[in-house]
């Protein structure tokens, strides 16, 4: 693409930077950019890669879901049925749900993200590659793992929202459960790894110029849900990790008996579970508010709007979970604000979806397979959303709860929300992903099939639920009034198969075959039209400077200047992976952020977590500790290949110029990263705390035991410690912004020590306190909370000691200064959380009544 | 972080809903599981307390929505508009939590605590 | 074919209604609590299916091609109208009339203090099984509900294994069945008549087949249905043989009164009433469907099987009055 005869006034009009030989520089790049083949392509950490194993994978699990759905519909046909016995209907709904759920709706959405975003925000990758990839391997390992459990016919059988008691060892004895607990937790790490990855990177990784306020508004959307994750996630996380250790070490916190109440699990799985559904919609509707400006041929109406309404869902979202619980037995005013709070998350939606409508009305739009998918987006979920409204009005919920009204509601706005603007995305992508244009005959089948399906299978079914039907009953009796309606949804659900095959085949067949695309074939206005389709894994020769919303219509000619290396960074003799780091409100630069290349690390890491998995299923627990063992070495060892390490960026010198590396100096993405790491882990922790103050409280036969006593002296020392190895880090950091490295490896020696000593005292004061967990559920939740102290002092103490033997290499001094402020983070984080449980598990219950 | 320009501006009016939010439902509940009388069927000073705090939270809201709009005035000229943005948009979600406030605290008027 | 049309136009009302019968349908209340419930549904259905109707058009509507766009002042107008008449206005106005007859709507439904005190009914749930206690009148049978028809009841349910739920649609809505709490439905029917309950809330195995007869009787049949249930029949102490076996084998799990306390299983005081063929199911229950936590009673009381089983079948049966 370079022109040899460009006349020199072109060359100065783009302030005179030297054009590069266009097939030398991306060979240059390819270098250090490649993925290469073979074996060692399970080293593969780039974004575009791993997105599409992510959206490849979620694919698979949607037909997988998609096929278990269609054996339920063909039973449900007709009256009576049982040639699908009770026992493997019930793993069907319950992997149906959890397979669409969180092997499909989560997973191919972050893939989708994991792919535009960078390329969207002028990025070259995203923050920290190595973790997306161990991000996809979770994923990977964890849904084999459940699916072992489908082909040897112990599914997970008791819902995909897991009640207890009837989840619990007494009702579900044998694997089953564990399958479900084990595993999901394990894909979970997936997710929250990406939510971290996607909100660092979209902070600090947009090219040059882009403000807070001209990024895309997709950008904002998976801002939004990656931080909805990782405030979401946790919650199921510690949920799970307490009836795991319920079932298989006795552990009471949902039994009755002793102490336990099986609400909790109840609160505690939907404070996850309602957020989860906006996690799902939002980036769904983020699609929507990218594509349709595009095919209106203007910019989308009401930016800020958007946004305000994007960051009003998000946190709204957290406040609707009781609406799930109505028929519980919780008294009506508090119902009350939850009912209302469901209504009004009705209003950002509709401010979004009237932005929608104003945009095509004063646009010129044109009409392309994405709008298709999209105006069935817009009728269907408008109907999800208005039953999501109805089921928030009380006395009418309790008459539809559990029945299949709210499988119809649930459907519309899942397969309205995510699957329509799910598909209108991969079509208006399709040309990015594989160079090649979809179909237009094809796909009119594709979605009328589909459509046409859909609402046959669902609209009727609102009916079938009013008429008494309720969920989870795997055949049903004649003269109910249910026989039609039955009918026809399964007759609608083999329609709506056959659409979705027609897609698939569409997809396929085009992406293989299709038509070729020219540069940017819709005429969008982001930046990620301007790579390569398919793109290159460098994504950018050089990194453009942007001053508005729509680059590329600003700025036509982008994709050929970017190319001709006209824009920011281009050097690459220096052999790193490299990309911006700027200002997250102003878009000014601030470093030059060096990413890892290919790496082993993660995929060993995650099969090391996948053999812990199973040595837990298995209970061969020795197996599951050496795997544990063997994933921390791990982790510890890639963690090590940072910074100045000979593996990573040894020699920091950067071109004249040019900013500095992020790790000489005293901000960059693993600090952001680790700050977002402790949010999510703040939210696991608050909600042990909220489930140790709600036992309290409200368990029916909450009781305390006969003999046990906190060994208060010892904690208190242990949280009083912690403390003081902080402001001691902080002091040794202090020295080192001051450029005094002096002492440095000696003062990170005396504070391992000193972790060393805290992690002593928390041990002696666990012994002293002679619980028995197996009693009580207030023993057994003294238990988790010391296990979740110990393991923070444990790994401050380990992070310490790494941090001290860098210094001694000299990884870690004055002049890359960056490391010791993450391990302040963990160590202060660590020092209010021992703290908080001090006073939570000491203070509280002398104020309460008795400890 | 306390500038009307901070980005953090755009969470702290919903941030503080969510908490408000956490403490009235908590404290209904705690109030009814040991504090009253199951049968009363009517309104009570759990009410009172909850109305009070709920128009309180409402009021900080709206007072930072003004105060925000008011610090940002004298410097306006000088912000980028990446600034104006963050307290344009910061403004518009304290009303919103302020909004949501009002609504979610609504029933509080209305229901007795414990039926 | 004028009047085939105009016979289709009449009736067809008539057939969308009769749809929306049955005997677990929300949509043929016969008590006030679902009447409301199906008051606010016919309310919310017109005017959710306005909306829809009004969105769709608009949105097809600003999907027509043109070449030109609009100009830019009339362009914000209508941009400003849509953002906040559509976006804000509609949701937050629905949400108010929506909330203004919810709120007391859900309220009418509590178990509020009534003058009287309603009738008390402890329901409480085992997997797939119903035990229906009558305190006041100390009469306990299983998977039968009857009620007086013409006044609030209070049903008293909880559950002794894993959560189930209490609902009766023609009469109101549910209630979930949780171990450790005791939560009260109030329920009340107009008019006498059956209905049906079922579980509401997915609890294993058997709960596709955890359903009940509830029968709402006149108060006069009522109370003479609770006197034949409070009454022992006298033929069985005129089987001692039989009735003490039916002590060895069945009194660790089920009570009779009369003959044995009972324990986990249901009480069969009036089981006879309720099943035509104990021994049919006794033998074969273990091979089909629905399942039961029961042990395979086939193989219980080898020999003595038939006999008890027919001795429960007379003794059990309702008197005839």
């Amino acid at each position: 693409m370079t022109d040899h005869e460009a006349p020199l006034s072109q060359e100065r009009e783009h302030g005179g930077k030297p054009l590069l030989d266009a097939a030398e520089q991306h060979n240059k790049l390819v270098r250090v950019w490649g993925n290469p083949g073979g074996l060692r392509v399970l080293t593969v950490v780039n974004h575009t890669a791993i997105g599409r194993y992510f959206m490849i994978t979620g694919a698979v699990f949607f037909i997988i879901g998609g096929l278990m759905a269609m054996l339920m519909r063909t039973q449900l046909a007709l009256p009576g049925q049982d040639w699908i016995p009770p026992h493997i209907y019930n793993q069907l709904f319950t992997m149906h749900g959890t397979v669409m759920m969180f092997l499909f709706a989560v997973p191919i959405l972050e893939g989708v993200a994991l792919y535009v975003i960078p390329k969207m925000i002028g990025a070259r990758d995203l923050a920290f590659p190595r973790l997306s990839a161990l991000g996809y391997y979770c994923y990977l390992f964890g849904g084999i793992i459940l699916m072992t459990s489908v082909v040897l016919g112990i599914a997970p059988d008791t819902g995909w929202f897991m009640y207890t008691p009837l989840s619990d060892a007494v009702y579900t004895p044998g694997l089953s459960a564990d399958f479900w607990l084990i595993g999901i937790t394990f894909i979970e790490i997936s997710a929250v790894a990406a939510g971290i990855e996607l909100v660092v990177s979209i902070m600090r990784t947009r090219t040059e110029g882009m403000t807070l306020q001209t990024m895309p508004l997709f950008a904002w959307y998976i801002l939004a849900m990656s931080l909805m994750i990782v405030f979401g996630f946790p919650p199921l996380i510690l949920a799970s990790i307490l009836l795991e250790l319920e079932r298989a070490a006795g552990l009471p916190f949902y039994d009755v008996l002793r102490g336990g109440d099986p609400i909790l699990w109840q609160h505690l799985f939907w404070l996850f579970g309602h957020p989860e559904v906006y996690i799902i919609f939002l980036p769904a509707a983020g699609i929507i508010s990218t594509i349709l400006p595009v095919f209106a041929r203007r910019p989308m109406v009401g930016y800020r709007w958007v946004v305000v309404s994007v960051i009003s869902t998000a946190f709204i979202s957290f406040g609707l979970w009781v609406h799930h619980m109505f028929t519980v037995g919780i008294p009506q005013l508090a119902q009350a604000f939850f009912s209302v709070a469901s209504m009004m998350v009705a209003v950002p939606t509709g401010i979004q979806i009237f932005a929608w409508l104003a945009t095509l009305w004063t646009g010129r739009p044109v009409f392309e397979v994405p709008m298709l998918w999209t105006i069935g987006f817009l009728v269907i979920f408008v109907i999800g959303g208005l039953t999501g409204v109805m089921l928030a009005l009380v006395p009418f919920n309790w008459q539809v709860h559990d029945t299949h009204f709210v499988v119809a509601h649930m459907h519309y706005v899942l397969v309205g929300g995510m699957f329509f603007p799910l598909v209108a995305g991969l079509y208006y992508w399709w040309p990015h992903l594989t160079g090649r244009m979809p179909s237009k005959v094809l796909a009119h089948w594709g979605f009328w099939l589909t459509f046409v399906g859909f609402n046959l299978t669902f609209l009727v079914m609102h009916l079938t639920g009013l008429l008494g039907m309720p969920r989870r009953v795997y055949t049903y009796d004649a003269g109910m009034g249910w026989n039609w309606p039955n009918l026809v949804s399964s007759i609608g659900g083999f329609v709506m198969a056959a659409g979705i095959a027609v897609v698939i085949l569409d997809l396929v067949l085009h992406g293989l075959a299709g038509r070729r695309a020219r540069i940017n074939p819709w005429q969008a206005d982001t930046l990620e039209w301007a790579t390569a389709t398919p793109p290159a894994p460098y994504n950018f020769v050089s990194l453009p400077k942007v001053s508005g919303r729509h680059p590329l219509w600003e700025q036509p000619d982008l994709p050929e200047t970017i190319a001709e290396g006209r824009h920011g960074l281009t050097s690459i003799n220096h052999g790193r992976r490299e990309t911006w780091g700027t200002d997250p409100v102003s878009g000014r630069i601030r470093e030059i952020i060096h990413l890892p290349g290919n790496s082993w690390w993660p995929f060993f890491s995650a099969l090391a977590l996948a053999f812990m998995c199973i040595g837990l299923l298995a209970k061969v627990y020795v197996i599951a500790l050496a795997a544990a063992l063997v994933a921390l070495g791990l982790l510890l060892r890639w963690a090590w290949e940072n910074g100045t390490h000979p593996a990573a960026a040894p020699d920091g010198r950067t071109a004249a110029g040019e900013p500095p590396l992020h790790s000489r100096t005293f901000d960059g993405p693993g600090l952001w990263g680790m700050g977002v790491t402790l949010l999510a882990n703040g939210s696991l922790y608050m909600s042990l705390l909220f489930g140790w103050f709600y036992l309290w409280t409200v368990a029916p036969q909450w009781q305390l035991p006969e003999h046990s006593h906190l060994h208060w002296p010892l904690l208190l020392a242990a949280s009083l410690l912690m403390p003081l190895g902080w402001l001691w880090l902080r002091r040794l950091i202090a020295r080192l912004r001051a450029g005094d490295d002096a002492r440095l490896q000696q003062g990170l020696w005396w504070l391992a020590l000193l972790g060393c000593g805290q992690c002593l005292l928390l041990i002696a004061g666990w012994w002293r306190s002679a619980l028995v967990p197996g009693d009580t559920a207030h023993d057994a939740v003294i238990t988790v909370f010391l296990m979740y102290t110990l393991l923070h002092c444990a790994l401050a103490t380990v992070m310490a000691l790494m941090q001290a033997w860098r210094a001694r290499r000299g990884y870690v001094s004055r002049l890359a200064p960056y490391e010791p402020l993450l391990v302040e983070y963990w160590w202060g984080y660590s020092a209010v959380t021992t703290m908080v449980s001090f006073a939570a598990l000491v203070l509280w219950p002398l104020g309460w009544g008795g400890a | 972080m306390s500038s009307p320009y901070h980005p953090m501006q755009l969470v702290f009016g919903l941030a503080i809903w969510a908490v408000w939010f956490v403490m009235i439902y908590a404290g209904l509940s705690i109030a009814c599981e040991h504090l009253v009388e199951m049968e009363g069927g009517t309104l009570s000073w759990v009410n009172l307390v909850l109305m009070a705090f709920t128009m309180l939270t409402c009021g900080l809201l709206l007072f930072l929505a003004h105060r925000t709009w008011r610090d940002a005035r004298p410097s306006w000229r000088d912000q980028s508009s990446a600034g104006r943005f963050i307290v344009r948009t910061a403004v518009m979600l304290n009303l919103v939590a302020a909004l949501v406030t009002l609504a979610v605290g609504l029933p509080v008027v209305m229901l007795p605590p414990c039926l | 074919m004028r009047i085939a049309f105009n016979t289709v136009f009449k009736f067809a009302p008539l057939l969308l209604l009769a749809a929306c019968d049955g005997p677990q349908s929300t949509l043929q209340p016969a008590g006030p609590a679902a009447h409301t419930a199906a008051l606010l549904w016919w309310g919310m259905f017109i005017v959710a299916t306005a909306v829809t109707v009004m969105v769709t058009v608009f949105w097809l509507w600003a999907m027509r091609p043109r070449e030109t766009m609009l100009p830019a002042l009339r362009a914000r107008q209508l941009q400003k109208r849509l953002i906040i008449g559509g976006g804000l206005l509609l949701p937050l106005g629905a949400s108010v009339v929506l909330l203004a007859f919810g709120i007391p709507a859900g309220h009418s439904m509590l178990p509020l203090a009534t003058d009287e005190p309603p009738l008390r009914i402890e329901v409480t749930a085992r997997q797939w099984w119903w035990q229906v206690h009558y305190p006041e009148a100390q009469v306990t049978t299983a998977n039968e509900l009857h009620l007086p028809a013409g006044r609030p009841v209070d049903v008293h349910v909880s559950s002794e294994d894993v959560i189930h739920s209490f609902w009766v649609p023609r009469l109101g809505g549910k209630m979930d069945m949780v171990p450790g709490r005791v939560n009260v439905l109030r329920l009340s029917a107009a008019e006498p008549g059956v209905f049906r309950a079922q579980c509401a809330e997915f609890c294993g195995l058997g709960h596709a087949h955890m359903h009940m007869p509830v029968t709402a009787h006149t108060e006069p049949d009522f109370q003479r249905w609770l006197a034949q249930q409070q009454r022992a029949p006298d033929e069985r102490q005129a089987e001692p043989a039989l009735a003490s076996a039916f002590r060895e084998h069945c009194s660790e799990c089920h009570a009779l009164r009369g003959v044995s306390q009972g324990g986990a299983g249901p009480d069969l005081t009036t089981i006879g009433a309720r099943r035509t063929d104990i021994l049919g199911w006794l033998t074969q229950h273990a091979q089909q469907p629905p399942p039961t936590p029961a042990p395979d009673h086939g193989q219980l009381a080898p020999g003595q099987l038939a006999d008890i089983a027919d001795w429960l079948q007379r003794s059990t049966e309702a008197p005839n009055d």
